[in-house]
This record gives structure tokens, C-alpha cells and sequence, in this order.
């Protein structure tokens, strides 16, 4: 049955179907062989998504989309620069720092990329930053989108694995702000090294002005985080509370989103929506055909026969996830890894949030990371650099990232802190 | 051939609007949903059901429009490295597996719908074929997409690194 389920995953995996059939296909055969009622393979497919705390991930993308469109996105960075502006290196510095509200709202690290980058490389160039070290500060930053919450991939993994979402949240606030401090070491040493500019000098009335400039876009963190964090809303309620306000700021206050926008940025959200849940829903099938063989079982004693020390196993899941983030998307490589590396963990004593959180982690650096990273890609687009280009000026920001994993990995206070404190841990 | 375009470009428009609109639909409900728990301390019981098979219908929608548009997530690291005849053969094979599969759903599917015609959701009462029958449809839309690649020869790799790629690339490309 093992060498059947691996065949076919591996062959359709090859010829380039898109994983959410893989998956399918590779169950469906597997229930056929089993003998068990073909039905099953509807059944789950249809309770696979048929869920209230998923329906988060529809709604962030939504709301994400919403407030960059909004005019949310130029305001924010406004308000970093007048903050980090000064600082040498100044316009990099404002990068990072939009990219970290910017996640507070969004949690994708594509629409990162795409919303800041924008606005940021051109702005960079015209101030004398090379063109590839804008594209790289960019698309590192990004990988900040689903750390700080709200994160789509974090939701998927609370979902696939059954975590508490709201932990998970609540894990990656601090690690967050670790990355984006990491992030401007980088650049600070690079920007006296290169002699990057710097604006004139912090001064409170500009911090001030800009913020009264962006105040309905920062409020959307403090709903959004404070909801979840506070145990007042669900991450779903809060994800649509932040749709709604995301598009009533919007179209009231900034007036930049149109009646005649509306359907097609609803649109898109579902398309993207349909393309994520389509892999949950048929990973439901392949779940139920891995379980039914005992799979994590056999593996998890592979691994402990391996290692029984935590720290080992941690460092090959690292090694392991840092490799398979390169090639695959994020969401898919959670839903697929994570139901069976997770189980491993607990046996070994690691706490189930700090383990999802490592691996949300892990994986959202395999976006910045060459050769599939799509931050990469997008940061590509925007600036017509090659890949090549980009991705040796990026090196050195993805090392800080693995320098702030590892940091996490080996202390797990950094992120079980704040869960433990919000009474998310027990 | 022009039948199936035909075919698909309804399809196409029809699940547009409706993608659209249940998207719409669901953030209002939620919304609302929240609005009667901590405002009007009145929960709705209905709410989150409705909101969960409509998530449902857009994923089985969402899909088989994404289907047409090769923006499904899958690898193309290998068959990209392909020549061009064997890269033809292997999205050849891919195509005739696809369309097996999507067969065998579309009919458990039914089977499925047909084995539970007499029950209703718990909060709404409403019949169940609703909901389940968007798995079908899902597959019978995307079914119809794929049929539609392999009668032009179509040589599009199947899948993309990341859905959401295409669109940021896009927005960049108005931007300018």
C-alpha cells in the first residue's frame, strides 16, 4: 500500500499537477486498493473545508487586498519613514518597519512584497540605494507578512493540525520583531559600508503628522491584534470585523475603492481562496489514507529510533523544511508536512505551539529563498532584475532570518511568552 | 469545439458573479454575525453554517475558474527542465490523469448526494444536496477546463509556485 501511495504521489507530482490533485489522486487510488466505500473520497473532500475557523484564510486575503487598494500601504510608509527615516540607510530602514505594520494587517507575504515594493524600490532608486539591495530588503522583509499576525499560513496550520490558532498568533508577535531588528542590523551595516542616504532628522511633528495621516489604517492592527490577542474575537470574527472596516476605510475615508472595483476584488479573493482550500479539502482525503495506514505512527518511530533528543530532531525538521520551502509554496508544504511531523514533536516533549510556530516560520523564509522563492519572483517583476541578481544580494538577509530561527528553535520562551501570558497555553 | 467554448465561457461569467457575490455575502454574514453576539448580545444561529457552505461553493468554483487559468499550486520544476516533445507528452499523461480523477469525483459526488437526499443541516434545515452538490459541480467545471487544454493541444504547464504571484506581477504592470 506504502510503495502504491508513494508511486503515484510521485509520479503525478513530476508531470507538474498541481498538488491539490496529487494529493487527490494519490488518495483516491489508495482507497480503491484499500477496498473501502469510494464515497469517502467525497465525503472528505466536502468536510475537509467545512469548517468555521478556516474560513479566516478567505477573509485575511479579502481584507489584506481591500486595505492595499484602499491607499492604506502609501500611508503606512509614510508614517515608518518619519519614524526610521533618519537612521542611515534611512528609506531601508522605513522598508522594514512598513513591512512589519503592513503585517499586522495583512498576512501574506506576497501581498507584502507586491503592496510595499511598489511604492518602496522606486523610491529607493531615485535616492541612489542599488537597485538588487532595494529588491532583496524588500522581499526579506516579507517574509514578516505571516509572522506577525494575522498570518493565512498560520490559520492553515492551526487548521490541518488542530493548534490553537490564536496561540500561534500570539507566538509570532515577539519572533516578529526580532526578524525586522535582525533585518536592520543588515542594513545598517551595508548603508555605512555603501554610504546610503539618510533624511534629515527625526522630528516629532512629522512623526505626529504622519500619524494622524495614517491613523485609520494603524487602527486595523490594534481590532485585529487586540481582538484575537485580547480572547475577544475568534480569528474568523476578527477577520471579518477587519474586512469590513478594511473596506469601509476604503471607500469612506481614503474614497480610493469604487462600487464598480467591488466585484472584481471579491473575485479575486475567491479565486485565491478556491486554489488554497482546494489542496485542504483534497488533503483531507489524503489524510484520511495516511492515518488509516499509520503512517505518522511508523514515521515517528523512525524518528525516535533516529534521535530521542529534541534539539537533534529540531535541527533535522529545520534542515528538512528549510529545503523543502525552497522548491514548494508554503501552504501546501504545511499541509502536507505538518500533520505528520507534529505528532513526532509532541512525543518528544516539544510543545505543540512552539513546534507550529517554528515550522510557519521556517517555511515563510523558503519565500525570500532562492531558486522558488515567490517573493522573489515579485521583487523580480517590480524591478526587472533576473533572478540570479537578486538572489545574491538576498543571501545575506535570509541568513539573519535563519540566525533569528535558530534563536527561536533553541529558545523557546521567545515565542511561548506571550501565549503563556494571554492565557492561550495553560 | 465552439460548443465547449460556449459552454465555458457561461460558465466562466456565472461563476464570477457568483464567486463575487458569495464572497460578499459571507464577510456580510460574518460581520453581522459579530454584530448580534457583542452588540446586540442576541447570537445569530444560523450565521455560521450559512457563511461555511458558501465558503464551500467558492472553493469549488474558485477552483474550477482558477483550473482554466493554470493558477493552481503545484511544482513545474521538472517539467520545465523537459524539451519541448517530452514536456508535450508529460502534460499529455497529466491532463488524461486529471480528467480520470475528476470523472471518479463528479460521480461519488452524486453517489454521495443520493445517499443523503433525506437529511437536513442542523441550524437552517436546509437540504443537504446544497451544499454537497458543489463538490460535483466543482469537478464537472474543472473536468470541462481541462477537456478544453487537451482538445487544443494546449502546452501550458498546469500549475503555478504561488496564486497569488500572477496578480501582484499584474498590479505592478498597471502601476507603471
Amino acid at each position: 500500500m506504502i510503495s502504491l501511495m508513494l508511486a503515484a504521489f510521485v509520479i503525478c507530482f513530476v508531470l507538474g499537477i498541481p498538488l491539490a490533485l496529487v494529493l487527490g489522486i494519490t488518495g483516491f487510488s489508495v482507497i480503491l486498493a484499500m477496498g473501502v466505500p469510494p464515497q469517502l473520497l467525497a465525503q472528505r473532500m466536502f468536510t475537509g473545508i467545512d469548517s468555521f475557523p478556516l474560513m479566516a484564510v478567505p477573509f485575511f486575503i479579502l481584507a489584506g487586498d481591500l486595505m492595499n487598494r484602499g491607499g492604506t500601504t502609501a500611508r503606512i510608509i509614510a508614517f515608518a519613514d518619519s519614524l526610521v527615516g533618519h537612521i542611515r540607510g534611512g528609506l531601508a530602514h522605513a522598508n522594514i518597519l512598513g513591512s512589519m505594520i503592513f503585517a499586522g494587517i495583512s498576512g501574506s507575504a506576497v501581498a507584502d512584497t507586491s503592496a510595499i515594493g511598489s511604492i518602496m524600490i522606486p523610491s529607493m532608486e531615485k535616492n541612489g540605494y542599488d537597485l538588487d539591495f532595494s529588491a532583496a530588503v524588500t522581499a526579506s522583509s516579507s517574509v514578516i507578512g505571516p509572522i506577525i499576525p494575522p498570518s493565512i499560513i498560520m490559520v492553515i496550520y492551526g487548521v490541518s493540525v488542530n493548534v490553537s490558532i490564536g496561540g500561534l498568533f500570539a507566538a509570532g508577535f515577539i519572533p516578529g520583531i526580532l526578524l525586522g531588528l535582525a533585518l536592520m542590523l543588515v542594513v545598517l551595516s551595508v548603508s555605512r559600508k555603501r554610504q546610503y542616504p539618510m533624511s534629515e532628522g527625526f522630528s516629532v511633528s512629522r512623526v505626529l503628522k504622519e500619524f494622524r495621516n495614517a491613523a485609520w489604517a494603524l487602527f486595523a492592527p490594534v481590532i485585529i491584534l487586540g481582538g484575537i490577542l485580547g480572547g475577544i474575537f475568534t480569528p474568523t470574527e476578527a477577520a471579518a470585523v477587519a474586512v469590513v472596516y478594511s473596506f469601509f476605510v476604503g471607500k469612506f475615508v481614503f474614497r480610493e475603492i469604487t462600487w464598480k472595483d467591488l466585484p472584481h476584488i471579491l473575485f479575486q479573493s475567491g479565486i485565491t481562496t478556491g486554489a488554497i482550500l482546494l489542496i485542504i479539502s483534497l488533503a483531507n482525503v489524503f489524510a484520511w489514507v495516511i492515518a488509516a495506514n499509520q503512517i505518522p505512527g511508523r514515521l515517528a518511530a523512525m524518528f525516535l529510533a533516529a534521535t530521542s533528543n529534541p534539539y537533534v530532531f529540531l535541527l533535522l525538521v529545520n534542515i528538512l523544511l528549510l529545503i523543502v520551502g525552497m522548491f514548494m509554496e508554503t501552504g501546501a508544504a504545511i499541509i502536507l508536512l505538518a500533520p505528520i511531523l507534529a505528532p513526532v514533536a509532541v512525543q518528544l516533549g516539544i510543545h505543540p505551539l512552539h513546534f507550529g510556530f517554528i515550522v510557519v516560520l521556517n517555511l515563510a523564509i523558503g519565500m525570500a529563498t532562492p531558486p522558488v522563492g515567490v517573493c522573489l519572483f515579485v521583487a523580480c517583476g517590480i524591478t526587472g532584475l533576473s533572478l540570479e541578481r537578486i538572489s545574491k544580494a538576498v543571501m545575506r538577509f535570509v541568513f539573519a532570518l535563519i540566525g533569528v530561527l535558530l534563536l527561536v528553535t533553541y529558545v523557546a520562551p521567545i515565542s511561548l511568552f506571550l501565549p503563556r501570558l494571554l492565557g492561550f497555553i495553560r | 469545439m465552439k460548443f465547449l467554448n460556449g459552454i465555458l465561457g457561461v460558465l466562466d461569467k456565472t461563476a464570477f458573479a457568483a464567486v463575487a457575490a458569495l464572497m460578499g455575502g459571507m464577510g456580510a454574514i460574518a460581520f453581522a454575525a459579530v454584530f448580534y453576539r457583542f452588540v446586540l448580545l442576541s447570537p445569530l444561529r444560523w450565521s455560521e453554517e450559512a457563511a461555511r457552505y458558501m465558503m464551500v461553493w467558492v472553493t469549488f468554483l474558485g477552483a474550477g475558474y482558477a483550473m482554466g487559468r493554470g493558477k493552481h499550486i503545484g511544482v513545474t520544476l521538472f517539467i520545465e527542465k523537459l524539451p519541448e516533445k517530452g514536456r508535450r507528452a508529460a502534460i499529455f499523461a497529466a491532463e488524461i490523469l486529471i480528467l480520470i480523477f475528476l470523472v471518479a469525483v463528479a460521480r461519488q459526488g452524486i453517489n454521495l448526494i443520493v445517499s443523503l437526499r433525506r437529511q437536513t443541516s442542523p441550524a437552517m434545515g436546509m437540504p443537504m444536496w446544497i451544499p454537497y452538490l458543489a463538490v460535483p459541480a466543482g469537478a464537472v467545471y474543472m473536468f470541462l477546463h481541462v477537456l478544453r487544454m487537451v482538445l487544443t493541444k494546449s502546452v501550458r504547464v498546469l500549475s503555478t509556485a504561488d496564486v497569488e504571484l500572477d496578480e501582484a506581477l499584474k498590479k505592478k504592470e498597471g502601476i507603471e
